[in-house]
This record gives structure tokens, C-alpha cells and sequence, in this order.
């Protein structure tokens, strides 16, 4: 994801591999909640137990996709148990394939392009396109139709094999109405400024792209039909999730919306190291406009939760840290008014 | 779908009956060939086989690996069908338990050496290792090369060509018993001359295409004709899903 004259993800290496970079927040709720989008992905496969899972990981980075799959992150179970996984890791800075292969020698890293992910001569047999770290967010729309119409194409070809088989594509982007960037909910393409970095001083700056749900809706729908499902009879269906509502990484920084009235996510992690931080410091207003009415009713119901659990926390910073975490868990609405927004899309065969 | 034959059977049968139906006998070896036809015998529409089928026939046809010890193909079939292997999923892995067999079902794939390249999918996109059942004196860069790829090597047959009685003898050596022939033609063909066929499972698909297409069985001379008797058949709309016993 490098771009030309600029620092880019690849100089960020350090910051992947840094230890701070799993807090709590990442631990107990982010990495659960995608353990739970992923676990849902595997499962609606259909798998025979024992049966190897294909897995091609859309912008990789350093392999985090791979210990998502293989790791149970509290949960009764890893989302790839039960099945041999045959991972390929792709991404398109060679720095970041290059560290990928070293930390993780077992898997397969390598270098290109997401529109080259529906090809079948490098990634056919894939059961699971897996993308967590918002690649998706990376690529203007235009290119992202055309990545997704590929790996669509793909898995039309096969549902309709003489032998036809599953495909989960897991789709994820930015939330356009997350509250860690309320300045920039009327807008679907801005800078990024990734100053959350740990163990790096260069900003790395980015274009992104956000999506609220009728936004990513209407993609994956074009691409389905520049893939020709509707025309092949392949039929497919989508499932969405938020990830982080008051959480996010940028809720620590708050510095693409500074007037958020508290660093959350940082209080959090503070809370849950077991420091005495007044509740009443993670009270949240929700924002009243700048959304669609479901999106203002789903925050301001987010926060009444949020706060109710503050006025009534007794047992302790951890036990509220882990109350509040809890509430994210509950929250995957899938409006596009977190941190990040999941599709799953599932290609059946028809018939 | 409904049992129209033999006569005095006639009944609606659900999953539980077919399954039955298409049960191997466990008690000896036996090779079932599998194919969808057209009314005027043609195999193919646009060099695939799909369109001839509809769910009828993919019902019976995932019968016959879910509950078969390997899946005979040729190169040719796999390799112009991007054939990957068997991925059971959970309804087939349970009928597998039901019927003890192993978890996944081999696919042995017939070659002469040339048709069948080292990156196929059914070489490197297989649950487990793809057989490759190939003559003797096939060049050892080619084995060697189809080994690197995840395959075992079985040589059975000399001069180019496959011993069709050699190759099922090195399957049931192996375990590998209950015989799901997929085709294509020239395999068909093969395994008749050898008299090796025990059972033919045969969709006619109420479609006529004419054209050029092939027909199940190809050999290089006719056989004498090889009678054969109605085991079953079945009816679902307009088609008609037959088993032959050779």
C-alpha cells in the first residue's frame, strides 16, 4: 500500500509488530468480534469436519488474518478448528509480504494486486476471501467493484461447477459514521491520518474511502452484477456487522474529531489495568445530526447503554472495562456507525 | 422424485430410499460409471457437461462419490473441468460416517502422461493425494514433477498405455473398492474393453442438442454388444435417471 514519495504502510512495520499494539480494546473486543464474523464465514461454508479450508487474505499485511483464523480468542473455539487451513496472504507492498514470511514461515505470502484475488490460476480453490484492517477502504470504488466482481466471478464459476461449491467473501471497510471522525460524515473519500501508529514518528497520510451500509450494499450489489450472478442463477447473500462504536483507534488520538468529548478507547485500556478513573469521565453525548435518522437512533441508543452502565458500575475498573467491551460486542448493528464495517457475502449454488 | 421401475416398485423415494438405491455392495469390488446424457446421446453442451444437468441429476451424481472409496477420472475430464477433488461438505462427511467410509474419497486420475499437467487443480487443489494412475515407462521428470505437486504415482500399464485391470487391482490393494467412474468417454470405453463396468448410472436429460458432441462410450473398435439389465429408474419431471447392471 505504499505510495510513491510518501511513507507508507510498509515503513509502519514496526508498528505491527509492536506488543502495545494489542490492548485490551483489541483484545477483548475487537479480536472477538472479528472471531465472530469469521467463525459465522467458516461455518456458513459448509465444511465437512476435516476438510481443508482455502483461505486468500485481501491486503494481509504482517499474517494478523492468519492468527484471527487459527487463535480462540476466549471463544470455545478457533473460527478455522476442525480444518486443515491452506492460507495465502496477499498484499501489494513487498516490504510487508517479505515481513509476513518471516514472522509467520508456515503460511504463504505474496506480492499483488486485490483485482488480481479472483484469478484462477494464482488463487483458484479459495473457500474464503478473508480481509480484516479495512483493505478494502484502501481502494477507490471504481477499483473495489472491480476486485470484487473478479473474486464474484470466481465464485459463480464455482457454484456452477459439475461438482458446486460455497464461497464466503468477507468484505471489510471503514465505517462512514463512526464518531471518531464526525467532521467527516458528509463525506465517503478523505485523508487518513494514521498518527494512531505506535513505534513509528512518520504520519503515514492515505486516501480512504468509508462506507455506511447502503454504500456498501449498493457495491457489492454492482459487482454481483458485473460477476453475472443474477444472470447465472448463482444466488448470494450478505450479512453485515460494526466493529468499535466508542472504541475505535482513533477515539484514543481523537485527532480527526477533536471534539469528542473523551479519549474512550484509552480510558478503557486504563480502566482494565485496574486504575481508579471516575466513570463519569466516559460519559458520551452522541452526535444528533450529520447521519440518517437510523444511524442518530443507533448511536444515541449505543450511548444510553454506554452511560447507564458507568452510573451503575460498582465492581471495580476492570469489571466496568469489561462491561463496556461487552456493550461493543452487542452492538454489531452493521450501519457503517463504527470503526469498521464487515459484509459477508455467501455464493451458494442455485438450484 | 419417483421410482418408476422395476414394476411393482413404484413409490416416491426421499433421500434415506436413494441413498439406498445408490449404495455400493460393500460385500465386493465394484465400479459404477457415472453420466448425463442427452435424449439424442450427446455429453457436452459448449465442452461441459453442466448444462445437460439439472438437481435430479446432481443429487444421484454426488451419490455416487459420497458413498464411493475413490473417484476414477481421466485427465482429460479433470483437466477441461477444473476439477479440484471431492470437498465433502457436512451432509456428505455424515452419509460417509453412516457407510464407515474415510472421511474424503481419492480421486485416481488416468493418464498417459502428456494430458495430465503437473499444476492441475486435481493434483494441487485436493483434499488428499490425488492417485495418478500412468503406464511404467512414463518420463521420471514427469512422476517426479506430479509428486512435487502433492500426487501419489501408480504405474500400472507399459508402453503408453494404462492397464485399466491393473490400475483398479492397485485401487483395491489400497482399499479403494467401491469405484465412482466419472468418465470421460475414453475411460468409459477403457474400463468396458477390460470388463471391468459393473454398473452404469445413466441421466437422460430431456434436452435434444444433435451437433457434434460426444457420447459416454468411445473405444477404438466396437464391442460386441454388452447387454444390459435395468436395475432401477427413476423420474423427475422430464428426466430419467437409470441404473444398468452390466
Amino acid at each position: 500500500m505504499t505510495t510513491n514519495g510518501r511513507p507508507g504502510y510498509g515503513d509502519a512495520t514496526a508498528h505491527y509488530l509492536s506488543a502495545r499494539r494489542r490492548d485490551p480494546v483489541k483484545v477483548l473486543m475487537e479480536e472477538v468480534a472479528t472471531h465472530r464474523v469469521l467463525s459465522r464465514a467458516v461455518a456458513a461454508l459448509d465444511l465437512a469436519p476435516g476438510a481443508p479450508l482455502t483461505v486468500l487474505d485481501l491486503g494481509a499485511g504482517t499474517g494478523d488474518g492468519l492468527a484471527l483464523l487459527t487463535e480462540r480468542h476466549g471463544e470455545p473455539a478457533a473460527p478455522a478448528a476442525g480444518h486443515p487451513l491452506r492460507y495465502t496472504g496477499l498484499d501489494a507492498d513487498p516490504g510487508m509480504v517479505a515481513t509476513a514470511q518471516q514472522l509467520r514461515p508456515e503460511a504463504r505470502f505474496v506480492q499483488g494486486d486485490m483485482r488480481d484475488a479472483g484469478d484462477p490460476e494464482r488463487f483458484g480453490g479459495t473457500d474464503l476471501y478473508l480481509s480484516c484492517g479495512v483493505p478494502w477502504s484502501h481502494l477507490d470504488p471504481d477499483a473495489a467493484r472491480t476486485a470484487l466482481a473478479g473474486i464474484l466471478a470466481a465464485a459463480a464459476r464455482r457454484a456452477t461447477a459439475a461438482r458446486p461449491r460455497r464461497t464466503a467473501i468477507v468484505v471489510d471497510v471503514l465505517g462512514r459514521y463512526s464518531v471518531e471522525w464526525t467532521p467527516n460524515w458528509g463525506r465517503t473519500r478523505w485523508n487518513y491520518a494514521m498518527s494512531f501508529f505506535e513505534d513509528v514518528d512518520a504520519t503515514v497520510e492515505e486516501i480512504m474511502h468509508t462506507y455506511d451500509r447502503p454504500g456498501l450494499d449498493a457495491l457489492i450489489h454492482q459487482a454481483a452484477d458485473a460477476a453475472r450472478l443474477p444472470a447465472l442463477g448463482v444466488p448470494f447473500a450478505v450479512e453485515y456487522a460494526d466493529r468499535s462504536v466508542l472504541t475505535g483507534r482513533h477515539t484514543a488520538t481523537r485527532a480527526l474529531n477533536p471534539a469528542l468529548p473523551a479519549p474512550y478507547r484509552t480510558l478503557v485500556n486504563r480502566l482494565h489495568r485496574g486504575e481508579d478513573i471516575d466513570p463519569a469521565e466516559l460519559r458520551h453525548t452522541p452526535p444528533t445530526e450529520g447521519a440518517p435518522d437510523d444511524v442518530l437512533r443507533f448511536h444515541a441508543e449505543f450511548a444510553d447503554g454506554w452511560n447507564t452502565l458507568l452510573a451503575t458500575a460498582a465492581a471495580g475498573p476492570e469489571a466496568l472495562a469489561r462491561a463496556l467491551l461487552e456493550h461493543e460486542l452487542k452492538a454489531p448493528r452493521g450501519l457503517g456507525a463504527g470503526h469498521s464495517l464487515s459484509a459477508v457475502v455467501l455464493v451458494r449454488p442455485g438450484g | 422424485m419417483r421410482q418408476i421401475w422395476p414394476a411393482g416398485r413404484e413409490r416416491e423415494v426421499d433421500d434415506a430410499v436413494l441413498e439406498e438405491l445408490y449404495a455400493y455392495p460393500s460385500e465386493r469390488p465394484w465400479a459404477a460409471v457415472n453420466f448425463v446424457s442427452s435424449a439424442d446421446g450427446g455429453i457436452e453442451v459448449g465442452g461441459r457437461s453442466r448444462p445437460l444437468s439439472d438437481a435430479a441429476d446432481r443429487k444421484i451424481y454426488r451419490l455416487g462419490s459420497d458413498l464411493a472409496d475413490v473417484v476414477l477420472l481421466g485427465a482429460g475430464t479433470a483437466v477441461r473441468e477444473a476439477f479440484d477433488g471431492i470437498h465433502p461438505d457436512t451432509l456428505a462427511a455424515d452419509r460417509r460416517r453412516r457407510h464407515g467410509l474415510a472421511p474424503v474419497p481419492p480421486i485416481a486420475v488416468v493418464t498417459t502422461g502428456r494430458s495430465l499437467p503437473p499444476d492441475a487443480p486435481v493434483l494441487t487443489g485436493a483434499a488428499v493425494p490425488t492417485l495418478v494412475l500412468a503406464p511404467d515407462d512414463v518420463p521420471a521428470e514427469l512422476k517426479k514433477a506430479w509428486s512435487d505437486a502433492g500426487a501419489e504415482v501408480v504405474p500400472c500399464g507399459a508402453h503408453g498405455i494404462v492397464d485399466m485391470r491393473r490400475a483398479l487391482d492397485a485401487l483395491r490393494e489400497r482399499g479403494l473398492a467401491r469405484v465412482d467412474c466419472e468418465g470421460g468417454p475414453h475411460l468409459f470405453g477403457s474400463l468396458l474393453e477390460a470388463g471391468l463396468v459393473d454398473e452404469l448410472r445413466l441421466t437422460i436429460a430431456p434436452l435434444l442438442i444433435s451437433g457434434r458432441a460426444g457420447r459416454i462410450a468411445v473405444g477404438a473398435t466396437a464391442l460386441d454388444p454388452a447387454a444390459l439389465t435395468l436395475a432401477s429408474a427413476l423420474a423427475e419431471g422430464d428426466t430419467l435417471l437409470l441404473r444398468y447392471l452390466l
